[in-house]
């Protein structure tokens, strides 16, 4: 279920906040869980029987682990069957259709992937056969969630969850489930047993809730339009102008998607007890790569830097460690996006990037003036998202990535001969507004100018403010509801 | 403990009252079955189970059977929960009310088209980028094919302008749209054996009246009538000129198709004019014929129609396969029109040379049209369409169903 759907505004998450706040205390997190779970399975009826199978070995695995707490051959083999299990199910549903694809692009072979063959030997009678497997919605963040609790638990970091119920709450938990934050136990191990809810958490939460529906059913889903146009032209034909609105249509986009999707989802944590931890910091402010990687998706930098660099060493096993084990994290930082060449190169420019800064790059951006260093910034992250999603879903070969990624780019600095036309001129009128909206949201600025408010008006001021994030709410829902508008005037001509 | 009211607390107050009212207005009102403005049924509340195979069902597995596990489970077509969100949608309290703020919204932030329709101070006009250039020499062929079948018939091509190229000329050219002039110059240029008549620097040179709808696609009986007009000469009638008409103000508040797709309130809804021939119209009987479905009228307007959402339809009533009209005028001329609906305010005018005029609307026609109507009996042919639609209609082609006379 998408949080921008009427089905979850009005029927979902009604009924479920209801009865979350109906029912006493010991109840609410049978409330999280099952709600947690029809979520999930209104999006994946079948898969959802995987999701519950893994939290169920994850769960078993933390307690044998605590039971032989003096064995550390035992503790060891319980988390080594988590994390095989969890990469397992990754591996199988995430990667393998383009590892099979890759194979048989390099060898010219003709493998079928055996886990597709697998699939329609069990399911094709009743749900028809398949060609590539179908990823569950939310594994990328679910596993790694659950991941968290076997290895911190390993590392003795948090108390082992006894009671089922709430650990299966802790991974269902509805708001994060599907595309984070990336609630790592450790966050909630308090919360998920003993949580007080007050009417200042509820009502912040609810005006989170709304920002962030706010982003991405106005802002996101509007600038998106333009890149979802521009993506379909043919990139020979892209005047500068056209390639460089097109790739900061997307640039925006995806920020406020992503980050109203995570502010939705805190927004929904606040209002049943929850602190989730923040995902994104004004990223687009940042001066470096580095400060970027810091305020962008902040919960899988976190994630990958606790449970992949620091093992490898970090930047404690001198210099050409650090370089190798920065290239390691980033490459698979990249690959955790999607099972794509593309999303490698991503990783991969980001990790050589962050690498120079850490080698000369850093001090010399640290001394240059604001304005270079966050242009610097800003330009590379742009050009990084050419590599994310100017490519069509299902260029499998690497060469073929390669060429339409430097196509895009190839446009946006005149290789096909054209500054401006027709059509960036349109854009520009057209979407000159929202671009300026965009702009303005990716700063801090509003959040400054609320804090003046608050500061120095009339108390009477403050009661402006739900009325506001109420507007917004019915805003979104009209975007919502006129997405179905389709006049079909056919039989009227 | 006293109660003080807080800005939390109003938050959360309005929060509730949205998403309890909402829903809960949505379940209790009636729901209805047909959107006029979008022209189609609204969806139904999907069902999880074959209620026919349920009905049947004798043990466990039968039941189990009868759950749609595909319907339940799709990924790529559409599933029960986009169809339960498509049903959500469809039926939410006050509908059309969101759709127009949303608009509205979309227009503040800059978006000058919705649904393909431009807003230009105070009209709304369908936008032409050219249409489908293959389905258009396709049709084109066509026309050519069908002239040669029937080579003892004058087959003549009205192709109309919309009211892009009278009132396009504020719409700024990065907009990307197409001349229609051009589009007609062109599409002329390759008929064969086929007369071209020129509507469209008539209609152009009257560009200061009202002859096209303000929140419709269609022209106006006086767009019509120019086009008349401009057809005098290549079908053989003398006009009658416009003063020898009585006009006849049959509504003043008729929203569009172009209004259906924007929702825009402000632009003045338009007003319907019937030409009447002052000196005695001739007497007639209209048959429109659907299939097994025949409506006879004695008047080519259809009043009932100005009660509903579809004002255009009173024009000689809905578009359907066949319309025959049989006149008293005693002169043995008989045509036939191969149309889209910008024929049925011309009709009326021409209603007055003939005795007989026949239109058939090839969108709903999927056989040799000699089989539905004789036509050794027509002596002229014309196709009559506008430029959108026939820049996108590819149903021309199935006239080579038809066999020729020769």
């Amino acid at each position: 279920m998408v949080f921008s759907s009427l089905t979850f505004l009005f029927a979902f998450l009604t009924v479920t906040l209801i009865l979350y706040y109906a029912v006493p205390k010991k109840l609410k997190n049978v409330v999280i869980l099952v709600s947690g779970l029809l979520f999930y399975a209104w999006g994946e009826p079948i898969y959802v029987f995987a999701m519950i199978l893994s939290t169920a070995i994850d769960y078993t695995a933390g307690r044998v682990m605590h039971k032989f707490d003096d064995k550390p051959k035992v503790r060891f083999a319980c988390l080594l069957i988590s994390i095989i299990m969890n990469l397992g199910l990754l591996g199988i549903f995430k990667y393998s259709d383009f590892l099979v694809g890759s194979i048989n692009g390099w060898f010219g072979l003709e493998i079928v992937n055996p886990f597709v063959t697998l699939y329609n030997n069990v399911f094709s009678k009743t749900l028809g056969s398949i060609k590539t497997l179908p990823m569950p919605i939310g594994i990328s963040f679910f596993t790694f969630q659950s991941m968290s609790y076997t290895i911190d638990l390993y590392r003795r970091k948090i108390k082992v969850q006894k009671n089922a119920a709430s650990f299966m709450a802790f991974v269902t938990l509805f708001p994060q489930i599907v595309a984070g934050p990336i609630v790592r136990y450790e966050d909630v191990q308090n919360e998920i047993n003993e949580r007080s809810i007050t009417e200042s958490m509820i009502a912040g939460g609810i005006s989170r809730f709304i920002t962030g529906l706010g982003k991405k059913v106005l802002i996101a889903d509007n600038i998106g339009m333009l890149w979802t146009e521009i993506k379909a032209m043919e990139y020979s034909q892209l005047s500068a102008a056209t390639a460089w609105l097109g790739i900061l249509a997307f640039t925006f986009q995806i920020y406020f998607d992503f980050s109203g999707y995570s502010d939705m989802a805190i927004g929904l944590g606040k209002m049943m007890g929850f602190n989730f931890p923040e995902n994104f910091d004004y990223p687009y402010m940042s001066h470096s790569i580095s400060e970027f990687w810091r305020r962008w998706h902040m919960t899988l930098g976190e994630w990958f830097k606790s449970y992949v660099y620091f093992p490898l060493g970090g930047s404690r096993k001198g210099l050409p460690r650090t370089v190798i084990n920065l290239l390691i994290v980033w490459t698979i930082t990249g690959v955790w996006h999607g099972a794509s060449w593309n999303f490698m190169l991503w990783g991969a420019y980001f990790g050589i990037l962050i690498v120079l800064e850490k080698l000369f790059l850093g001090k010399w951006l640290e001394k240059a003036p604001g304005a270079v260093s966050w242009l610097y910034t800003f330009v590379l992250v742009v050009l990084g998202w050419v590599m994310f999603d100017a490519v069509p879903l299902g260029t499998v070969s690497f060469g073929e990535v390669f060429k339409t990624v430097f196509g895009y780019i190839g446009a946006m600095f005149g290789a096909n001969g054209v500054f401006a036309d027709a059509f960036a001129m349109k854009s520009f009128v057209t979407y000159g507004i929202m671009f300026a909206i965009c702009i303005f949201a990716s700063t801090d600025a509003f959040k400054i100018i609320c804090g003046k408010i608050k500061e120095n008006a009339p108390k009477w001021i403050m009661y402006g403010y739900p009325v506001a994030q109420t507007a917004v709410m019915l805003a979104s829902v009209a975007f919502i509801t006129t997405s179905s508008y389709h006049p079909f005037l056919y039989f009227n001509f | 403990m006293k109660f003080k009211f807080t800005p939390d607390k109003l938050m959360i107050g309005l929060f509730a009252v949205i998403m309890v009212v909402i829903p809960a207005v949505t379940i209790a009102l009636p729901k209805a079955e047909k959107s006029e403005n979008e022209n189609r049924t609204l969806a139904k509340m999907p069902t999880l189970v074959d209620q026919k195979k349920l009905d049947k069902a004798e043990n466990p597995k039968d039941v189990w059977d009868a759950i749609k596990w595909k319907y339940i489970t799709n990924r790529e077509g559409k599933a029960f929960k986009d169809d339960f969100e498509t049903f959500f949608c469809d039926h939410l309290v006050g509908r059309e009310m969101w759709v127009k703020s949303c608009n509205t919204l979309q227009r503040l932030s800059g978006q000058r088209e919705i649904n393909g329709v431009y807003t230009e101070s105070d009209r709304m006009i369908q936008l032409f980028r050219g249409g489908d250039r293959e389905s258009v020499d396709k049709s084109i062929a066509a026309i050519n094919a069908f002239a040669e079948k029937f080579p003892d018939k004058q087959v003549s091509f009205m192709l109309a302008p919309t009211s892009q190229e009278v009132y396009g000329t504020k719409i700024p050219s990065y907009m990307g749209i197409s001349s229609e002039k051009a589009f007609i110059e062109d599409a002329y240029k390759k008929l064969e054996g086929v007369t071209s008549i020129d509507c469209q620097s008539f209609i152009t040179g009257h560009g200061g009246e009202y002859i096209f709808y303000r929140t419709d696609h269609h022209w106006t009986s006086l767009g019509a009538y120019y086009a008349y007009q401009s057809a005098a000469k290549t079908l053989g009638y003398n006009a009658y000129s416009r003063n020898m008409f009585n006009v006849e103000t049959a509504g003043t508040d008729f929203h569009g198709t172009l209004y259906s797709k924007t929702l825009d309130d402000s632009i003045t809804p338009d007003t319907m004019d019937y030409y009447h021939l002052a000196n005695g119209e001739p007497t007639l009987t209209m048959t429109c014929i659907n299939g097994a479905d025949v409506q006879k009228y004695d008047s080519l307007y259809v009043r009932e129609f100005l009660d509903q959402k579809d004002k255009y339809s009173s024009f000689t009533g809905s578009n359907v396969p066949i319309v025959t009209i049989e006149t008293d005028v005693d002169n043995d001329k008989s045509l036939l029109i191969i149309k889209d609906s910008y024929a049925h305010s011309l009709v009326p005018f021409l209603s007055n040379h003939y005795s007989k005029i026949t239109m058939i609307d090839m969108r709903y026609i999927n056989t040799d049209i000699s089989r539905l109507v004789k036509l050794d009996e027509y002596q002229q042919v014309m196709f009559m369409y506008n430029v959108i639609t026939f820049s996108e209609d590819n149903n021309l082609p199935k006239l080579s169903l038809t066999k020729g006379s020769k």
